[in-house]
């Protein structure tokens, strides 16, 4: 009696698990919201934690890339398990609405600049950030050159497997710098500057963000990232130069979008996130990591502006429809013997 | 083969039916059917058959690359932990060396840590910013990032596989046919090249199938040091989850798939033909040390550099726990434990609770197997044990990606949830449960259960009163084990863990890719700390040797 009792135990224990797992269909609201995040570790942290203090619902979070994330949403579209996609490149927010992944919302909290959102209220900016160079001022010294000024300097033989960028695959930082390259220099040239580059490059890693540590620590002379992240670093007293090309930068409108088909139960604690993640306390803590908000906050000493800086007129809607074939490019005729870290 | 009579006679028992009935189906549920979709997702094309997929990754050299890379990888580590392992097995069981019962804590220990802990070590002392080389050494390297760096972290990590299996084999050699050899004039070398290597050469060989298959599953390490030298197990994942490109990660998992579990069950067939057991009546089964003084010298040094390295690779984490920045800032902190107890304690938490779940559920389900399959005689039982043991063969990547793709849609909506996490654990390590029941069954006579049923109890009156109190060690191994590696777990959790169900191993990988060492170490070394304070519970509540436990991680 006592298997038969043991058999039962287990099945229970397995359709409870499944119960409680599956999510409430009725549409009864819960103080929960299942977030995707592609914002640095430690904001996500405090954001989420403001949020949750502020209004009570709990966030359930989990970082992942911008590319790790849509492939995330489309892997789980039959089935999606989170409500809110927070951060990350632009052109991914708007790549994942070109595959039907995410859904439309009029947030009563959306004053950013017209450019900096979708017309159709898929997703919302957030930030812009734009690409730049960070330097080791050590490494400098130690290899006898000048930090990068542009990226035709980026590829001079001086910084032979000393630069680092993010695999474009992966990274939604990294497919800015391959879309802003064939903007500039259209695309057959723009393959062939990747392909110079790639002489110069020791490795490519899966996470935007990581170039830019690996170049503070001095594991790189120099990393491809955005110009916040850079000045976050050379503000916890890392030896980094920060340059912007001269020829004129890419850049990124973070942003959030609610993710379709999402679970039911979370949808306005969702919306509330959403809403919440545009306002002033969101912007705030944005900002104190040196990012520039679209909404009007004291900024950190040392965060770069947009207007500041030599951007090109870049065409996210372009991008975000090319990025497959363009990234298989990339992969034929670079990543052939590139590396992914 | 049952005969038809006892066919009939296992119908007189409905429980046992059922029980039977229910094992195929769960076996088939979440272990079949999640194969079955990987092979289907990777061989359809909109809609329709196709090796369209295949005949991409094989027209790409970066492809090409990942797979002669993880062979090749396989070969060497396999090799190199064999040597190491049988030189560790011959030292403590056949040399005579001195502190024997240290140097068998030592070479078991690497089995209970998280896999890519020694990579993080690694980083830390040999890596661009490492203590060694850029510290002391001064050197400017890109580290041992690559094929170095993994041949060495995977020795450490699985020599004691082949350890494990080699003592097990030397300790039933004989000594008193060495003796013999010996008093008949033949040099000690003479024994060893005659004698003992001859008897040990089926485990020597099924040792190095199993490292070759661990080595090329393995996830952790390529991952955190891989760096330019692609394998298949990273290369799935990053297809899988970085690039979303299903199809194509699905097909690097069957490409994984297909030489493992030809391995495995080659590795099987020789330990099941090659057990040269040398049973010669009684013998004093106390021999002299096989070796001279000057042998005793170079394999104590062996041990002992072998032994320096992993307590290095210990103390290294331990100690990067309390550095501020390593590599740049060396001064002393505590922040890394109260930042990893705000971003990892509910992580570790439920980490720890779902892998409690799994543990006690796996062992009953192994014993249920096993005494199946060894005690009963039904149509269908050698399906059993082969479906039950397939598992152990499939590469985590191929569970994992199985798992997402099966369970995701109706009628399994489980993807995200707590339930597809232990269904990983319970069906990863089933197999491991299995094989310890088995063992342990095989050597409990069946007569003393007839004599249970001839005096009147049911098939689950013996199970319960007199099988199972004399499996109980086997009972507690399959469930240390499976505790150890659902708390390491990486290759398969890592496509299956949600925003609410999180895994302790995922976040320190995490942690290491930006840069955060500190807060790495400090979660591996309360990892650690949680699984040695677990086994050592398990030892005192049941009164079980260490010995006991560890013969099933083989």
């Amino acid at each position: 009696m006592k298997r038969i009792a043991l058999v039962l135990l287990i099945a229970v224990l397995a359709v409870s698990l499944a119960g409680a797992a599956g999510r409430g269909e009725t549409g009864e609201q819960v103080n929960r919201v299942t977030a995707y995040t592609t914002l640095d570790e430690e904001l996500a942290r405090q954001v989420f934690n403001a949020f949750t203090s502020e209004t009570g619902i709990q966030v359930d979070w989990v970082r992942l890339s911008t590319g790790e994330a849509v492939a995330r949403m489309e892997a789980e579209a039959a089935n999606p398990q989170a409500s809110i996609w927070f951060g990350g490149v632009g052109i991914g927010h708007i790549e994942a609405q070109q595959k039907g992944l995410t859904r439309p919302y009029q947030s009563p909290a959306a004053t950013m600049p017209r450019q900096f959102r979708d017309p159709d209220h898929y997703w919302h900016g957030i930030y812009a950030g734009m690409l730049a160079f960070a330097s080791n001022n050590n490494v400098m010294s130690r290899i006898g050159a000048e930090p990068p000024q542009s990226w035709e300097d980026l590829t001079d033989p001086v910084f032979r497997n000393q630069v680092q960028m993010a695999n474009p695959g992966s990274s939604g930082t990294s497919y800015n710098v391959l879309a802003t390259m064939v903007q500039l220099l259209g695309e057959d040239e723009a393959f062939e500057y990747m392909r110079r580059l790639d002489n110069n490059i020791v490795q490519y890693t899966r996470s935007g963000s990581a170039p830019g540590r690996n170049a503070a620590l001095g594991e790189v002379g120099v990393a491809i990232g955005y110009s916040h992240d850079i000045v976050r670093l050379i503000s916890e007293g890392y030896p980094l130069s920060i340059n912007f090309p001269s020829e004129g930068a890419g850049f990124e409108v973070a942003a959030i979008s609610l993710v379709a088909n999402g679970p039911a139960n979370q949808a306005e604690a969702a919306e509330r996130l959403l809403d919440w993640g545009l306002g002033e306390t969101a912007a705030s803590l944005y900002a104190s990591q040196f990012v520039v908000p679209f909404v009007d906050v004291p900024l950190a000493e040392g965060a770069v502006p947009i207007s500041q800086v030599n951007v090109i007129d870049q065409d996210d809607v372009w991008a975000a429809a090319e990025r497959t074939r363009l990234v298989d490019k990339w992969n034929d005729i670079i990543g052939e013997n590139a590396r992914t870290e | 083969m049952a005969t038809t009579a006892q066919n009939r006679a296992i119908l007189r028992e409905p429980a046992v039916v059922a029980t039977i009935i229910l094992m195929f189906l769960l076996l088939g549920l979440f272990i079949l059917y999640p194969i079955f979709s990987v092979l289907r997702l990777s061989l359809t094309q909109q809609g329709s058959f196709s090796v369209d997929v295949y005949r991409e990754l094989f027209n790409r050299p970066r492809y090409l690359r990942s797979i002669t890379n993880s062979v090749m990888l396989g070969t060497v580590v396999a090799t190199i932990a064999t040597i190491v392992g049988f030189v560790f097995a011959f030292a403590i069981y056949r040399g005579g060396i001195k502190g024997r019962r240290f140097f068998q804590t030592m070479a078991i220990l690497p089995i209970i840590s998280p896999p890519f802990m020694f990579a993080l070590s690694v980083i830390l002392l040999f890596g661009r910013n490492g203590l060694v080389t850029a510290r002391l050494l001064g050197l400017d390297t890109s580290g041992l990032y690559g094929l170095p760096g993994l041949i060495l972290v995977q020795t450490v990590n699985l020599f004691p596989i082949a350890y494990l299996t080699l003592s097990g084999i030397l300790q039933n050699i004989d000594p008193d046919l060495e003796t013999g050899a010996m008093n008949l004039g033949a040099s000690r070398f003479t024994v060893f090249r005659t004698i003992t290597v001859p008897l040990a050469i089926p485990g020597i060989l099924a040792s190095w199938l199993v490292v070759f298959v661990t080595s090329m599953t393995d996830f952790g390490n390529p991952i955190m040091i891989g760096g330019s030298f692609d394998v298949l197990s990273v290369q799935a994942y990053l297809e899988f989850t970085g690039m979303g490109n299903l199809p194509r990660g699905a097909a690097l998992a069957v490409l994984l798939l297909i030489p493992t579990v030809l391995v495995y069950f080659l590795q099987r067939a020789i330990m099941k033909r090659g057990s040269y057991a040398t049973v010669t009546g009684k013998s004093s089964r106390r021999g002299r040390p096989n070796t001279g003084r000057g042998m005793r010298v170079i394999l104590m040094t062996f041990c002992s550099a072998v032994t320096f390295l992993v307590v290095l690779f210990y103390g290294t984490i331990v100690f990067g726990s309390f550095v501020r920045l390593w590599g740049v800032d060396w001064s002393f902190t505590l922040d890394h434990f109260s930042y990893s107890w705000d971003v990892g304690f509910v992580t570790l938490r439920n980490t720890i609770m779902l892998a409690l779940i799994a543990t006690p559920l796996t062992a009953f389900m192994g014993l249920i197997i096993a005494f199946l399959t060894i005690r009963k005689h039904f149509f269908g039982r050698s399906a059993l044990s082969f479906l039950s043991l397939l598992s152990y063969a499939i590469p985590g990547t191929a569970i994992g990606i199985g798992y997402v793709l099966a369970f995701n849609a109706a009628p399994f909506r489980w993807s995200g949830t707590a339930f597809i996490l232990v269904t990983a654990y319970v069906f990863r390590n089933v197999p491991i449960a299995v094989e310890s029941g088995i063992a342990a069954l095989k050597q409990i006579s069946a007569e003393i259960e007839e004599s249970s049923t001839n005096l009147g109890a049911n098939s689950s009156q013996t199970f319960r009163q007199v099988t199972l109190p004399l499996i109980k060690p086997a009972f507690f191994a399959g469930a240390t084990f499976t505790f150890v590696r659902s708390m390491t777990a990486i290759s398969a959790i890592i496509f299956l863990v949600s925003a609410r169900w999180n895994h302790v191993t995922v976040l320190i990988l995490a942690q290491t890719e930006i840069m955060r060492l500190g807060v790495a170490s400090v979660m591996s070394t309360i990892l650690i700390i949680i699984i040695m304070a677990f086994i050592y519970l398990i030892m005192k509540a049941t009164g079980l040797k260490r010995d006991q436990i560890f013969s099933s991680a083989q």
